[in-house]
This record gives structure tokens, C-alpha cells and sequence, in this order.
């Protein structure tokens, strides 16, 4: 979110759901990293810093070719449009998969988490 | 980093202006300072805890020993259990997997067996794996700790229940069950270790009989073996021991309005120090009123009722910081010097006149007899009662205001993590007495610390006079107070941060040519808004695992969410200055708030 947003901005942001799947060429070599800590909660130690900084290192680099998969927009009225890529490959279609199913994961999250995002942004109104 | 600039961040996040700031400050000060400052290792693992990888983790071990002490309580573990627990702390080993496996089957089992709305709302724990038990035991210790701590308190921390049926193989069956061990188990006959009831169950019906005829007004209490329930007046001794003492003041009539005396004998084992040498007239004055007593009182030194009254002033002594021995109704040096405790923190910081504290506690003969007058040392302990939850809060923010008086919260703030260590002597030695006990009630201790502020701002100072008593109780509530709060603070922040603060869900693909992973990654904004990258290398497997970490961790948001919006929401409230150990007692208070509404709906999660 941007800076300076006001409360108003941020209830609208609220009442929409942008989901982006991206693909691309990103690949890290657990060997150059220590250990510490884990990353997705199974069986992984990995630093996390030091996964972010070759992350943020491949992006940037000028032949990282990043591409959109999809791109799903749901309005407050549960309108929804949705892009998806042209001419999906059979990996990409499981990939469109797991998009379809953060749409619907993001906004079970989002209503689930409503009461506590409220009442740190809005105020408890108890 | 100071308090200051979590206030700061936390101001930004909720009124909107600078929020990409100050969810890095909040970050920072949450992620980076406080697992120091609070030795809370963040994330919560057990590696971290206990293989004490430079990082102090002290708070977080604590806990678990606290969870250990409950579950075998609890009869979720053995006795020997404990011990072995306690021999591998004492050796600066962390736990073999049978015994972890031992703990978090037994945590599994409890959660199973309990009807604690609040677990309810819980992901069922995973069913296999023992590195996912431990994991989920890690993420959600503070509640499970708290819930545990209510069945196995004496602080009417749990309400009676009408419903109860004798027998039935609930957690509350097990902690009347364990109540029953606590005011009757006969150590003398070396059981303990391998005979123990699992439940409250029609064979323990005669000792509830037995103590009816030690309380006044409860002989039409007494069940019979045909009964099914317990009446609600009797479980209500069993839960609350401050009920209990009372119950037992007023069939002897020595309770507040009672007009009778009573006289607990003890003597103690020819090993125990003799009586200070520096006998004076007074002394013999003394001595010879003790020996009038013991006449008139017709010697009750083996009788049931003595032993009993003994056994509630251990229970007593205990709770007020004082005793660490086990409650077994018979005394030994531990008991003894407990009582000369009470009685000296009284003289320094009570207001009870000498003389009458001169009389509580009198030799009969030089060294081995003694007597205590059981209702002035009921008068002492009815000030150590855990007060209400409101009353403890303000004794709890005196204390922390007299701190702050004497101009040594930094000082405390600094300290207090390797100054655990002073006090460590006074946790009952568990590895070589694993009957005894460690106590965790919070009320009771703020009450404990707050019967002599003074002597715990000599502590602070340097000044180390007697630990047991104030101190202990002082260092055990902080101690608690951290576990607690911190510990679920930290445990749902990362869940927060995940989906509110920009912190992206990584996971790594199965390895690919020359040790490379393809990187799958997640990132919620803080109005939900999703960003997801998928490395052209992944598989489906790759794929699906994203997505139930995914899973699993919303479990765990939705469950925590609410109680962190409000500690940070509290945070945001704060007026610096302020120092670290205050703000984590105000957030455990917000915590401890969210753990007691156990009258929520069961709610489930996303």
C-alpha cells in the first residue's frame, strides 16, 4: 500500500481483491545458504535473509524474463474479471490451479481476518 | 532499540499515515529485539530452545518446563517422566525424542480430552509426524500452558461443574484426580511412581469422605459409592484452596469470627538445625507457652486432622512463595524454614506487631518440637490469597511504579534475563525431588511480590536479602507474565506479519540441476491484495506443498489475528517512556484477557 493513504483509501482497498501469479526463472541453491530458521514450516532450515537477497538478486537482473499468468480482480459486489495468459502449458495449467485457488483463499482469509484488522486500523468499536 | 520506536510503528500502522514504515519498525522491534530482550527464540522451535544456539531462550524453556510439570500432574505423563525431563535440563541437554515424543503425545491427548473452547478453535494437531506435533505444540504452547495451569491450580481458576460424572475420562476428571493426590497421597508408602489414578474415579470416594469430617458443614456432602456426580460444593474445595482453608479454620473454629485456638505440632528429623543459641528469658517465656499448649491441645501430632492442617499449610506456603518442598503433611527442614520466611518478611514489611508474630511459631523443645498457632498463621497467609484479577492488576502496576520510583526499571529492563538465575536454586531441585512442585498461579504471586515491594527493590538493586517469599514471587510472575504473553504475541506475530505486514510465504521446490530450487513465493499486502511467483522449474507436488503451507498458515492467523490487532492496537496507546519488561507485563495482560474468555463460541478456523 501506498503511503499517506487515508482511512477511506484503505476501506476501499479493503472492499477489492487483486490476485497476480507470476512466472519466470527464479531458482536459489540451498548449499549457499546457513541455516536458520525455516521457510515454509516443514522441513527446510533456511536463513531467510539470505533466500531474499537472491531472490531480490534475480529480479533484477536484466535477463530475469518474468511473465503474468494471471491476474484476477474481485469488486465489492463480487463482480469478478480475470486474466489468463494465452497458449497455457500443462505445467502451466496446475499453476493456473494454484492462482484460481488463492483467489478463493485470499478472500476467505480476508473475511476471516476482518474483525482484527478493523480494530487495528478502524478502532475497537467494543 | 527503545519502546519508543514500537509506539512509533505501531502509531503508523493504525492511523495509515507512513504504514510501509511502520510495519518495518513494528517488524524490527518484534522480530529482532524481542526475542533478545524477552529470551524468546523467534520462530519458536525446539532446536532453537534447546540447543541454546548463542541466543538466550531462557522464557521459552521455562514454559515448556511448566508444560512438562502440568502434564504429569495430569497423569498426561509419568512421574519418571519429569524426572527425566529435569536431568537433562540439569545436564544443559535438550530432550531425547522419546521424550519429546512423550510430551507432545501427552499434549495431543489433553487437547483431545479437554472441552476448552479456545482449543476448540484450534487446528486439530497433525496426526503423524512428531517434527509437525512438536511445531504446532510450539505455535500454540501458550494456550495449552494456560489451559493446563487452570486445571491444576488451587486459585478457583476453574468453575464447578454440575455435570460432572464420577468416572467420566476428561481432563477435569484427571485434575480432580490430581487434587485428591495433592491433600491425600501417603508418600510414606513410595507409590507415587507407579501407581497413580488417571481420572477421579468411585475408588477415591472414601478419601472424599474422609475430608468431609475435616471441614465444617460438609458431613452432608459426603458421597456415597452409588453416586454418580460430586456435589458442586465439594469439587469447589477441591478447586479452590483458599475455600479449603477456610473450611478447615472453621471446623476447628479458629476462621475469622471463630473464638477456639488450634495448635499444628510438628517435629522435625535430629539432621535440622538446632534453634539459635542466643536463647534469652523471652525465648524460655516462650518455650514454656508452647509447652502449655501442646498439654492442652492433647496431642494431635498423629492425627489425621493434624496432618491435613499440616499439609493446607504447605499447600499455603507454597502458593505465597515460601515453600518449594512437596506437599506431603509431613514437615521437614523446607517446611520449617518456610514458615520462619512468612514469618520474617512480616515483621520487615507486614503490619502484624511483633509480639503476635513472636507467637505463631514457638519451639517446644530445643530444636526438634514445635507448635504453630494455627490461627494467627492464618491471619499471615489470608494476606498472601490470590486477589481478583482487577486488584492484582493494580498491586501489579504499584509494584512496577515503585520501580520505576527508585529509578531502576532500565536497570531492570537490562538485567532481568540473566538475573533469572539468582532465584533458580528455588525451583525445587526437580531432577532429584520430582514430587515436588513449582507453583504458577499469577494472582497469587503479584500478591506475593506485592506483600514486600521493598525487598524486591533491594533485589533490583543489588541487594540481595532472603529470595523466597517476595522475590521468587516477583521473578515468577515476570517470568510468567513473559511466557505467556510474549510467547503468544510472538508466535501469532508471524502470522500477522505474513498477511498484514508484507512478509513473503516462501517455499522451495524439490532440488533441480546443479543443487538448484525453483522458489515458489506469496505475498499478502496489507488489504489482502496477492502477489504469487511460480519458478517455471516447479512440479505439481511443488505446487501443491505452496499451497498447504499456505493452508496451514491461515489456520494459525485466523486464530491469533484478533489477540495481536490488539496488542499492537495497545501498543499504539502507550505513552513512552517506557520499558521493555512493562510493556511485555501490558501485552501479557491483553493475552491473558483473550485465554480467560473461554466463554467464546467455538469458532472455526479458515
Amino acid at each position: 500500500m501506498a503511503e499517506n493513504k487515508s482511512l477511506w483509501d484503505f476501506i476501499e482497498d479493503m472492499a477489492t481483491l487483486d490476485v497476480v501469479t507470476l512466472t519466470g526463472n527464479l531458482t536459489v541453491k540451498v548449499n549457499d545458504l546457513q541455516t536458520e530458521g525455516s521457510i515454509d514450516g516443514t522441513d527446510k532450515p533456511i536463513k531467510f535473509a539470505g533466500i531474499m537477497q537472491q531472490l531480490e538478486g534475480n529480479i533484477l537482473k536484466k535477463d530475469a524474463k518474468i511473465s503474468a499468468l494471471a491476474a484476477t480482480h474481485v469488486s465489492i459486489d463480487k463482480d469478478t474479471v480475470t486474466f489468463v495468459k494465452e497458449n497455457l502449458s500443462p505445467e502451466e495449467a496446475v499453476y493456473l490451479d494454484f492462482h484460481n485457488e488463492t483467489v478463493k483463499a485470499a478472500g476467505i482469509a480476508r473475511a476471516a481476518m476482518a474483525d482484527g484488522i478493523a480494530k487495528l486500523f478502524v478502532g475497537n468499536k467494543k | 532499540m527503545r519502546v519508543t520506536e514500537l509506539i512509533e510503528g505501531a502509531r503508523r500502522l493504525q492511523d495509515g499515515k507512513q504504514r510501509e514504515r511502520g510495519a518495518a519498525q513494528v517488524r524490527t522491534a518484534v522480530e529482532e529485539e524481542m526475542p533478545l530482550r524477552y529470551a524468546m527464540p523467534l520462530p519458536p522451535e525446539v532446536e532453537t530452545t534447546f540447543h541454546r544456539r548463542g541466543q538466550p531462550t531462557r522464557t521459552r524453556r521455562g514454559q515448556w518446563h511448566e508444560l512438562v510439570q502440568h502434564l504429569t500432574d495430569l497423569a498426561y505423563l509419568r512421574p519418571t517422566e519429569l524426572q527425566a525431563w529435569h536431568e537433562h535440563r540439569e545436564a544443559s541437554n535438550p530432550p531425547t525424542e522419546e521424550l519429546l515424543r512423550a510430551v507432545v503425545g501427552g499434549v495431543i491427548n489433553f487437547v483431545t480430552e479437554d472441552d476448552y473452547a479456545p482449543l476448540r478453535m484450534l487446528p486439530p494437531p497433525p496426526a503423524l509426524s512428531l517434527r509437525e506435533q512438536i511445531e504446532w505444540t510450539e505455535r500454540y504452547l501458550s494456550t495449552v500452558v494456560f489451559r493446563l495451569s487452570q486445571l491444576t491450580s488451587f486459585d478457583n481458576e476453574l468453575p464447578v461443574r454440575t455435570d460432572y460424572r464420577v468416572g467420566e475420562p476428561t481432563a477435569y476428571g484427571r485434575s480432580l484426580a490430581f487434587r485428591m493426590r495433592a491433600l491425600f497421597f501417603d508418600y510414606r508408602s513410595a507409590r507415587h511412581t507407579t501407581r497413580r489414578k488417571i481420572y477421579f474415579d468411585a475408588s477415591l470416594l472414601p478419601q472424599l469422605v474422609a475430608l468431609t469430617s475435616f471441614i465444617a458443614g460438609a458431613s452432608t456432602l459426603a458421597p456415597s459409592a452409588g453416586d454418580e456426580g460430586v456435589d458442586p460444593e465439594l469439587q469447589r474445595l477441591l478447586l479452590d484452596g483458599d475455600h479449603l482453608f477456610d473450611a478447615y479454620r472453621a471446623q476447628n473454629r479458629v476462621g475469622p469470627d471463630g473464638s477456639g485456638r488450634m495448635y499444628l505440632q510438628y517435629r522435625l528429623r535430629a539432621d535440622s538445625p538446632p534453634v539459635d543459641e542466643a536463647a534469652d528469658r523471652r525465648e524460655g517465656r516462650l518455650r514454656r507457652r508452647a509447652e502449655r499448649w501442646v498439654r492442652r491441645n492433647d496431642d494431635r501430632l498423629d492425627t489425621g486432622s493434624n496432618h491435613f492442617g499440616v499439609r493446607l499449610m504447605q499447600l499455603s506456603l507454597w502458593r505465597a512463595g515460601f515453600y518449594t518442598g512437596r506437599l506431603d503433611g509431613d514437615v521437614g527442614l523446607l517446611t520449617h524454614l518456610a514458615l520462619i520466611g512468612l514469618i520474617e518478611q512480616e515483621r520487615e514489611y507486614g503490619n502484624i506487631r511483633d509480639r503476635r508474630l513472636d507467637r505463631v511459631l514457638l519451639p517446644v523443645t530445643e530444636g526438634t518440637d514445635w507448635v504453630v498457632d494455627f490461627k494467627l498463621l492464618a491471619r499471615l497467609l489470608e494476606r498472601y490469597i490470590p486477589p481478583p484479577l482487577e486488584e492484582a492488576k493494580r498491586e501489579e502496576d504499584e509494584i512496577w511504579e515503585r520501580i520505576r520510583a527508585s529509578g531502576q526499571e532500565e536497570q531492570l529492563d537490562e538485567a532481568f534475563v540473566s538475573r533469572q538465575r539468582e532465584v533458580k536454586p528455588y525451583y525445587g531441585e526437580l531432577a532429584r525431588h520430582p514430587a515436588r512442585r513449582v507453583y504458577y498461579g499469577i494472582r497469587g504471586l503479584i500478591r506475593g511480590a506485592f506483600r514486600a515491594v521493598g525487598r524486591i527493590i533491594k533485589w533490583v538493586g543489588g541487594v540481595v536479602e532472603e529470595v523466597l517469599g517476595a522475590v521468587f514471587d516477583f521473578v515468577k510472575s515476570l517470568a510468567k507474565r513473559l511466557q505467556e504473553g510474549i510467547g503468544m504475541f510472538l508466535a501469532g506475530f508471524r502470522f500477522f506479519a505474513h498477511y498484514l505486514l508484507g512478509r513473503p510465504f516462501i517455499s522451495l521446490g524439490a532440488e533441480g540441476e546443479a543443487g538448484q530450487h525453483p522458489v515458489l513465493f506469496t505475498r499478502f499486502r496489507i488489504d489482502f491484495d496477492v502477489v504469487s511467483f511460480i519458478d517455471r522449474g516447479a512440479g505439481t507436488e511443488d505446487v501443491a506443498r505452496h499451497m498447504a503451507y499456505l493452508q496451514r498458515t491461515r489456520a494459525g492467523a485466523t486464530y491469533f489475528l484478533d489477540v495481536v490487532a490488539t496488542c499492537l492496537q495497545t501498543v499504539a496507546l502507550l505513552q513512552p517512556p517506557l520499558g521493555w519488561l512493562r510493556l511485555a507485563v501490558l501485552l501479557a495482560r491483553v493475552v491473558h484477557g483473550f485465554l480467560r474468555d473461554d466463554t467464546r463460541p467455538a469458532r472455526a478456523v479458515a
